[in-house]
């Protein structure tokens, strides 16, 4: 094996990741080549160094910190009164049902109720036909109030049907 | 003594106490390598925090598929990467060795040892953030908190070969970058 071929082994072979047979092929090279020798050192080296940085030791109350923040968070994340809406494991299927149900209800009261007019299906002839019969009391009952003040008022116009006259 | 899964499970069933253990024996462990990630040691307990509290509030979910080690990491590379990139700390060695706010007043004696460690800390963290994100995350997570290329490669979602393949060239980089540190007999000026 020459150098180049050594050297992408090196790290390999200072973790102890090769095999027996790559394994004596490096540590024949290394014997005879100074240069893959001082880059074996080297990266052995680095292994020591990066063990010169210095670790930290954890804060005397950090379970205490942590348990006061885990409550803290407990509370936020549960709402007041709302809380029991917010556990409610809903049953879809069952509330598009009952949703469903509800809806044609409300609808065939609507339609088949007897007695309620319903307009959402009329014609609108028919819609225009009430609308004047509303009309026609409305009148009839105010004119008829007035007559009843002033007396008819063009000249004993049968006003009501009745045979009542108005104003002479 | 029972394993790290064991010990979720209860946490799981809501006995709190179990995590507490979870705590005693991987805080630590998590704070260094939020701490190495960061350089910043007052931050670094607050995301060591947000790292378990995190995994408490998931403990509801949690279902024992992969090893305890790889999922509390997973989250602390994620919660480390947030902050550093919401931080933008790529602040220069001489930035780091004005005001790390220590060695406050000059009348006390410093050790040379002591002034040098924490040279070579600022020199290590500065030659890790050259490296490209994967490989130093492989090499902390190798090196540093001892997790196998498996767990490592779990961690970030990789092969165990991607992972020895970021180690090696990793380890590569550094051995250029940090060379005026290193001699033969592997003596570095102590």
């Amino acid at each position: 094996m020459d150098c180049k071929n050594i050297k992408e082994l090196l790290i390999q072979y200072s973790l102890g990741d090769l095999g027996s047979d790559e394994k004596a092929s490096v540590e024949s090279h290394l014997d005879s080549c100074n240069e893959c020798k001082s880059d074996l050192s080297e990266s052995k080296n680095l292994w020591s160094l990066l063990e010169t940085w210095d670790e930290l030791e954890p804060d005397a109350q950090f379970l205490s910190n942590f348990w006061d923040k885990a409550a803290v968070d407990e509370v936020k994340l549960k709402p007041g009164f709302l809380n029991w809406v917010r556990d409610i494991k809903l049953n879809w299927t069952l509330a598009g049902a009952m949703a469903s149900i509800f809806l044609v209800s409300i609808i065939t009261f609507g339609v088949f109720s007897p007695d309620m007019v319903n307009n959402l299906f009329m014609s609108d002839e028919r819609q225009d036909e009430l609308i004047l019969i509303e009309l026609d009391n409305a009148i009839s009952t105010e004119t008829a109030g007035v007559l009843a003040i002033y007396g008819a008022w063009d000249g004993g116009t049968d006003v009501d049907g009745n045979g009542n006259g108005g104003i002479n | 003594m029972e394993s790290d899964i064991e010990l979720m499970l209860r946490t799981k069933a809501g006995d709190d106490s179990a995590f507490s253990e979870l705590m005693n024996r991987h805080y630590k462990g998590v704070l260094n390598y939020i701490y190495r990630f960061t350089n910043l040691k007052e931050n670094s307990e607050d995301l060591a925090q947000e790292v378990f509290l995190r995994v408490y509030r998931s403990a509801s979910k949690y279902r024992p598929e992969a090893k305890f080690t790889t999922w509390l990491y997973k989250i602390a590379t994620n919660v480390s990467l947030t902050h550093v990139k919401k931080k933008n700390t790529n602040i220069s060695l001489d930035e780091m060795t004005e005001n790390t706010g220590e060695y406050e007043d000059s009348e006390v004696e410093i050790s040379d040892d002591i002034i040098y460690r924490k040279e070579m800390k600022n020199v290590i963290f500065s030659a890790m953030e050259t490296l490209p994100e994967r490989e130093k995350i492989a090499i902390m997570l190798c090196k540093y908190e001892g997790l196998s290329y498996e767990e490592t490669a779990n961690v970030l979602e990789c092969t165990v070969g991607a992972v020895k393949a970021y180690v090696h060239r990793g380890r590569m980089k550094l051995v250029n970058k940090l060379k005026p540190y290193l001699t033969e007999e592997g003596e570095y000026g102590l």
